[in-house]
């Protein structure tokens, strides 16, 4: 777009003129060529007539109604001050929200934290118990060499006693390994049992800890052993 | 048009009924002159009433990223055309293109006294004979401090369209105004 003096410019641009909406450069060409086109300085005058016209329509007074004003303001802070109370109303809903949230996550972890696992000495005074009598390895002709928990499970409650699961630990490279499942013992019965689980050929009884885990419907049933 | 100063906003949010009669005092104005000339003179003070509410009920949000006159008449603006549209009378064609742009532009007498009573009558009278959106430029574009940005905002379109509806309308008001 040229920004020469002499050229015409259209209308569009004079209206835009007339709105301070033009690039300053645009714009001081645009009033040098006012100076010298009479056509041009025609159309912004008219443009600027019904602009000014129009902002004088704009300031008319308008009729003043008072009752109107107090009612509306009255219904205006009623409505600014229930939605205050809503929000302040929801602001607290969601504080206590969030700090029963908070409040019951804390406790379940203290729970998780501090809740003694039931252990053989948890289950003595149920008179329910396990021992680890002896740990060794057994080599036959046919199938390979085992490392052998034997064990004795007393159940002296008065209820049956049900073994879910049972987990052996040992010094010999493996950490915790399920030999055996789903075992009950009837009240009163004391149950001797080997537990044994598969080793290599060339596998020795190490010294350290040999460990076996019951895990019972109750709780959990553990010995161990220290071979020196 | 004077601005609410930021103490009186606060109060406003504060429910204080003195500053939202000034928030009302502040913007009555404008707002009356936007709905008489966009719905006429029997619907003005509804849409000024109800603009108010509308303008009251949502102050508190209100997060000065533009000037609060702006916010005012852009929500006076959604309530006009809301009346429009119960109306039916919102003209949502597109417009045709544009006409005066093709039409030698009609000029106003140069020898004549112009601003005058007579002419601000025509004038008005013009102006209720354009279509909608070119009301509610002109109308808007009559608040001195109301920039094609503001404008644009209040009424939600591009400012390109802004610049083109304004010049539209003025030659429309032009013609409508031809042997004053």
């Amino acid at each position: 777009m040229s920004t020469r003096a002499s050229e015409h410019h259209a209308p569009q641009e004079w209206s835009a003129y007339l709105d301070g909406e033009l690039p300053a450069a645009r714009r001081n060409a645009m009033r040098e060529h006012l100076r010298e086109c009479p056509s041009c300085a025609a159309i912004l005058r008219s443009f600027e007539a019904v602009q000014h016209g129009a902002e004088q329509l704009a300031q008319q007074p308008t009729p003043a109604q008072p009752q109107l004003r107090t009612r509306l303001v009255a219904v205006g802070a009623a409505m600014i001050a229930q939605s205050r109370s809503r929000q302040r109303w929801l602001l607290w809903l969601g504080a206590f929200l969030a700090i029963a949230i908070l409040a019951g996550l804390a406790a379940a972890w203290w729970r998780a934290a501090t809740q003694p696992r039931t252990t053989m000495s948890a289950f003595a005074a149920s008179k329910v118990r396990v021992t680890l009598d002896r740990v060794l390895i057994t080599r036959y002709f046919v199938e390979p060499p085992s490392l052998e928990y034997e064990v004795t499970i007393h159940n002296g409650d008065a209820r049956p006693l049900e073994i879910i699961r049972v987990i052996v630990s040992d010094p010999l490279g493996e950490k915790e390994r399920s030999v055996a499942a789903a075992l009950r013992v009837e009240p009163g019965q004391t149950l001797q049992r080997v537990f044994s689980r598969p080793v290599g050929e060339n596998a020795q009884l190490r010294p350290g800890r040999y460990r076996i885990l019951l895990e019972t419907s109750d709780g959990r049933l553990v010995d161990e052993k220290v071979v020196p | 048009m004077t601005e609410l100063d930021v103490e009186t906003l606060r109060r406003c949010r504060r429910v204080d009924p003195a500053a939202l009669g000034m928030l009302y005092d502040c913007y009555r104005r404008p707002v009356y002159y936007l709905a008489r000339r966009m719905v006429g003179e029997a619907e003005a003070e509804d849409v000024c009433q109800e603009t108010f509410i509308a303008v009251f009920r949502a102050v508190a949000k209100f997060e000065g990223k533009s000037k609060l006159s702006t916010w005012v008449l852009a929500v006076a603006t959604r309530v006009c055309l809301m009346h429009l549209r119960k109306r039916r009378r919102l003209d949502t064609a597109a417009e045709p293109a544009d006409a005066s742009e093709a039409e030698p532009m009609t000029l106003l007498s140069p020898s004549h006294e112009l601003l005058n009573k007579e002419f601000l009558k025509r004038l008005a009278d013009a102006m209720d004979r354009l279509p909608e959106n070119q009301r509610m430029a002109v109308s808007l574009r009559s608040f001195e401090e109301m920039s094609y940005e503001e404008i644009a905002r209040a009424m939600n379109c591009r400012l390109e369209q802004v610049r083109a509806t304004l010049f539209r309308a003025r030659c429309r008001l032009l013609k409508f105004m031809e042997g004053y």
